[in-house]
C-alpha cells in the first residue's frame, strides 16, 4: 500500500486554502488627489491690491506676497509683515515702476532668464534666530534661486514730498540689486579666481566695521561692509556700480589692481547674462525721476 | 505516527486561526481623516469668526510671571474682505488689519497677515503673543482655543501658550467691552507738565497681596530722540500717539538712603501708562532692565489713568477675570 502523508497534505491544503480567501482581490489602484495639508482658503474677494499683483504676475512673470503663513515662509525665519497700503505703494511702485517695469524694457534677455518667480514683500528686516534678537537683521530674503524678498518695507514713506520718496526708492534699488545678485550668487557660483583675488584681505566680523568705506575702496572693497567675506564682496560691487556713474567707479577701481580685476569680472559676468550695470545705473536714475 | 498528524494538524489550525484573526485594514492611509477633521474645524471657525457682532476678546498676559494683570483686545473679523478689526486700552481708535485662514500643522491656522496689533506685539516679545501665526485647537459656543505657532526663538520648542478668544458679546465679557469703550480721555501725564521734575510717592494697593505697593519716582521727558524711541518700540510704532517719557523709579522699600533710582523709558498715552522692555535700544538699563524691573516690582506692564489732577495720578489695573486688582496714586 502506497503511503499517503497525511499531514504534509493537510498542511499544503490548508494554507493554500487560507491563502486564497484570506487575500482580498485587488482592484485598479484608486489616484486620489494628493491632501493638501497646507492650502489656503482663500474664500475673501480681491483687494485692489490682489488686482495689481495680478497684474504685474500677468505682464512680468512675478508673483508678489504680502500676506505669509509658514508656507511661504518657513517657521526658522522671524520677520513681521508690513500694513495693506505700504504693500500697495511698493508693489506699485518699486516692484512694477522701478524694478520690472525698466528691467524688462531694456533687458529682456536679462528679466527673462534672471528674474525670480515670486517676490515677498516684508515689513521688518528679516531676522535669523529670534524675532527679539536686536541688531543683528538681514535686509531681504536671497537663499533660494526662484524668489526675492525685500525687508524693512515698514520704515518706507511713500507720503513723503516726491523728491524724498525718488532718492529713497532709488537708493532702494541698489539693496534689491545687491540682494538680487546674491541670488544670482547662489545660482552660478562667484568663481574659482574671483574669490582668490583679494584672498587674505578680508576684514570678517566685526572687523568691517571700524573701516570706511574710503579705506576699504584702498584696501579693494566698494564699501567696508564689501570687505566683510567674498559674497558681500560681490553684492556690494553690484550695488555700488548700480548707485554710481560710470565715470566714479572707474576712479574707484583705479585706487586699487585687485578691485579693478573683481570689477573686470563682475562687469563682464552681467554683461554676458544681459545687463550693462552701468547702462542700468542710468536708466534707474530715469525711473525714479519719473515718479510722481 | 498518530502524534506527528496531531502535531501538524494543530499547525494548519493555527494557520487558520492565525491568518482569519488578521482584520483587513479599513484605515485610509491617504490623510482623509485629518483633512475631514480640518475642514469641520475651519467651517467651525469660520462660522464662529463672523456669526458674531461684537466680535471676540482675547486677553493678552505678560510672559513675566510676575505680571498678575491683564489686558482685553478685541477682534472683529470679516470673513468677507479678510479685515480684522483691533480695539485695545492703548487707543480709542480702530486699527484694521488683515487675517488668513490656512491649514497647517493638521489643524486650521489664522495668521495676522499684516502690520498689527499682533504681529507689532509679537516683535516685543514679552507677552504670551509669541507669534502672529495661530494653530486653532478648538471652537465652541463661546470661545476659540488658539496657540502661537512658535515661541518667537529658533532655539525654543514649537507651540506658545495656550490662549482664548471669548465671544464679546458674552455676559462673561461685558467688563472688556465697558473697560474699552470707556468714555474719554482720563488723562495723559505726556501733556500734564506739571507733574514732571517732581518727586512723587506711589501707594499701590493690590487684591493677591497683603503689604502695599509703595515706592518714589519722578517723570521727565526725553531729550531729542524721541522719533528713534517711537520708531523702536514696538507699541509706539503701532501707535503713534503713544509718546515715551523717562522715569526715575526705586525698585526697594523703604528706600536706602543713598539708593540710585533706575531711570526707566515708559510709554504714556491717553489714560494709560505702559512698560515695554525692548532689546532694540540701548542702554539695555533704559530700554530693557529698567523696565523689567518695574513690571517685577509693580506686579503689572500697564496702570490705567482713573483721574488725574495737576499733582497727583489715580490709577488701576484689573487680571485677566476682568476683576480691578491694582488700585492707588501716583503723586501728593
Amino acid at each position: 500500500m502506497k503511503k499517503v502523508y497525511y499531514g504534509p497534505l493537510l498542511f499544503l491544503m490548508s494554507t493554500a486554502l487560507i491563502l486564497t480567501f484570506s487575500c482580498k482581490k485587488e482592484r485598479a489602484l484608486e489616484r486620489e488627489a494628493p491632501v493638501d495639508y497646507l492650502e489656503e482658503i482663500k474664500s475673501t474677494v480681491k483687494n485692489p491690491l490682489d488686482s495689481i499683483i495680478d497684474t504685474v504676475q500677468r505682464d512680468y512673470g512675478v508673483k508678489v506676497f504680502y500676506q505669509f503663513t509658514p508656507r511661504i515662509i518657513d517657521p526658522t525665519t522671524f520677520f513681521t509683515p508690513t500694513s495693506y497700503s505700504q504693500a500697495l505703494a511698493y508693489t506699485n511702485t518699486v516692484v512694477r515702476k522701478m524694478w520690472l517695469g525698466p528691467l524688462k524694457q531694456r533687458f529682456p534677455k536679462f528679466w527673462a532668464e534672471q528674474k525670480p518667480i515670486e517676490f515677498l514683500v516684508v515689513g521688518s528686516a528679516i531676522k535669523f534666530n529670534s524675532i527679539s534678537s536686536g541688531g543683528a537683521a538681514g535686509a531681504g530674503l536671497n537663499g533660494q534661486f526662484y524668489r526675492l524678498g525685500m525687508g524693512a518695507v515698514d520704515n518706507m514713506n511713500f507720503g513723503a514730498a516726491i523728491g524724498t520718496v525718488r532718492n529713497m526708492v532709488r537708493e532702494h534699488m541698489c539693496i534689491l540689486f545687491h540682494e538680487h545678485a546674491h541670488q544670482m550668487d547662489h545660482k552660478y557660483g562667484r568663481g574659482y579666481e574671483y574669490d582668490r583675488v583679494s584672498r587674505g584681505d578680508y576684514y570678517g566680523t566685526p572687523g568691517y566695521a571700524s573701516r570706511t568705506d574710503a579705506q576699504a575702496q584702498l584696501d579693494g572693497f566698494f564699501r567696508n561692509y564689501g570687505g566683510y567675506a567674498p559674497e558681500e564682496d560681490f553684492a556690494t560691487t553690484v550695488e555700488a556700480c548700480l548707485r554710481f556713474s560710470k565715470d566714479s567707479i572707474m576712479k574707484i577701481v583705479a585706487k586699487n589692481a585687485k578691485l579693478r580685476t573683481k570689477y573686470d569680472m563682475i562687469y563682464k559676468k552681467y554683461l554676458d547674462m544681459g545687463m550693462d550695470l552701468h547702462q542700468m545705473k542710468v536708466y534707474l536714475d530715469s525711473a525714479a525721476i519719473a515718479l510722481q | 505516527m498518530k502524534r506527528k498528524n496531531i502535531l501538524l494538524g494543530a499547525f494548519a489550525l493555527l494557520l487558520v486561526l492565525g491568518f482569519g484573526s488578521c482584520q483587513k485594514s479599513d484605515l485610509p492611509l491617504d490623510g482623509t481623516v485629518s483633512k475631514e477633521r480640518i475642514a469641520a474645524l475651519q467651517s467651525n471657525l469660520k462660522k464662529a469668526l463672523h456669526d458674531t457682532t461684537q466680535g471676540w476678546v482675547m486677553m493678552v498676559q505678560g510672559l513675566n510671571a510676575n505680571v498678575r494683570t491683564a489686558m482685553p483686545v478685541l477682534l472683529k473679523f470679516d470673513t468677507l474682505t479678510g479685515d480684522v478689526t483691533t480695539r485695545t486700552l492703548f487707543s480709542k481708535d480702530k486699527q484694521s488689519s488683515k487675517f488668513v485662514l490656512s491649514a497647517s500643522t493638521g489643524v486650521p491656522l489664522l495668521s495676522f497677515s499684516t502690520f498689527s496689533y499682533i504681529s507689532q506685539t509679537y516683535t516685543a516679545a514679552n507677552t504670551a503673543i509669541t507669534d502672529f501665526f495661530f494653530k486653532v485647537l478648538d471652537v465652541t459656543a463661546d470661545s476659540i482655543t488658539i496657540q502661537p505657532f512658535r515661541k518667537g526663538n529658533i532655539y525654543q520648542s514649537e507651540g506658545g501658550a495656550i490662549m482664548k478668544l471669548f465671544r464679546a458679546s458674552s455676559d462673561k465679557m461685558k467688563w472688556a467691552l465697558d473697560l474699552l469703550n470707556a468714555p474719554g480721555n482720563t488723562g495723559n501725564i505726556f501733556t500734564q507738565t506739571s507733574l514732571f521734575g517732581r518727586d512723587l510717592e506711589v501707594r499701590l494697593k493690590a487684591s493677591f497681596a497683603t503689604d502695599s505697593i509703595r515706592s518714589r519716582t519722578g517723570f521727565y521727558s526725553w531729550g531729542g530722540s524721541l522719533n528713534v524711541v517711537k520708531s523702536n518700540t514696538p507699541i509706539t510704532r503701532t501707535y503713534p500717539t503713544l509718546n515715551p517719557i523717562v522715569i526715575e523709579f526705586y525698585t526697594t522699600f523703604p528706600i536706602p538712603a543713598n539708593a540710585v533710582p533706575l531711570d526707566v523709558n515708559t510709554v504714556v498715552g491717553d489714560g494709560l501708562i505702559y512698560w515695554q522692555p525692548t532689546t532694540a535700544l540701548t542702554p539695555a538699563d533704559y530700554f530693557l532692565n529698567g523696565p523689567n524691573a518695574t513690571i517685577n516690582f509693580l506686579k503689572t506692564d500697564y496702570l490705567l489713568i482713573k483721574s488725574m489732577t495737576a499733582n497727583s495720578v489715580e490709577v488701576y489695573a484689573v487680571d485677566a477675570s476682568g476683576n480691578v486688582c491694582i488700585t492707588g496714586r501716583i503723586g501728593d
